[in-house]
């Protein structure tokens, strides 16, 4: 996997709101904006801009259906034991950075 | 870019923490801290080998562990379980290792945590559809 796009991966999977748009693409199949943001507390607006970043991270492809734009889940980039990977190194950072924040303040 | 991985692979990472060994294994060792740095609410009821712990996160998912090395002040180990539950429904995950390391530095406490193996097939990222509905 080349850097920058290892890096806009770990990127897209590091938030958890995004992590729910993947599992529920992963469940129901390809899906609107719209149908995404019934099933996630979020605005549709929110939906399409984490839509836009996964897309830009090659995780989701979008089709046009008539008026419609689908999302889908692209089995590559990545196999989902890397996907999850690519999540937990991100999630790592993140709270190594917390407990350095935490001692820094003690 | 290939979708298949050929070997198991790690993630590893380290960080110099601004304080000694002593003050950074009492905040690994105290469950009420996981909620600031791990970004998960930690329950256990003992911190020792083959003693389980349960880490809530805000999205809801609930996912267990089991901790296989407790060296004070050195090390401390432990096993997600291969699934966890969100909304009812489980989900199929890695069972990796986490392993966190403490080094005394002159500095302060080199800590490296490495989680493995995360490997291709065998605990993708599937879910168990009404398992726990």
């Amino acid at each position: 996997m080349k850097n920058e796009k290892a890096g806009a991966v770990f990127a897209a999977l590091g938030d958890p709101r995004r992590r729910d748009v993947v599992t529920c693409l992963t469940e129901n199949g390809a899906m609107t904006a719209t149908e995404l943001a019934k099933h996630i507390p979020v605005s549709r607006q929110a939906i399409a801009k984490h839509l836009q970043t996964l897309a830009d991270a090659a995780l989701v492809v979008a089709e046009r259906e008539g008026r419609e734009v689908r999302y889908r889940l692209t089995p590559e980039p990545m196999s989902d034991a890397v996907a999850w990977m690519a999540a937990a190194g991100s999630e790592w950072d993140t709270r190594l950075k917390r407990l350095k924040r935490l001692l820094t303040k003690e | 870019m290939h979708g298949v991985m050929a070997a198991p692979a790690r993630v590893t990472k380290d960080v110099l923490l601004p304080a000694d060994v002593g003050s950074v294994w009492r905040l690994l060792t105290h469950a009420p801290s996981y909620a600031t740095w791990f970004g998960a609410e930690v329950s256990f009821s003992r911190l020792a080998r083959s003693e389980a712990a349960e880490f809530r996160f805000p999205d809801g998912m609930v996912r267990g562990a089991v901790f296989e090395e407790v060296v004070p002040m050195q090390r401390l180990a432990f096993r997600w379980l291969p699934f966890a539950k969100l909304a009812g429904t489980s989900y199929r995950l890695p069972a990796t290792r986490v392993q966190i390391s403490l080094e005394p530095t002159g500095e302060g406490t080199r800590l490296t945590v490495s989680e493995a193996p995360f490997m291709t097939g065998a605990g993708s990222f599937e879910a168990l559809r009404s398992e726990t509905a």
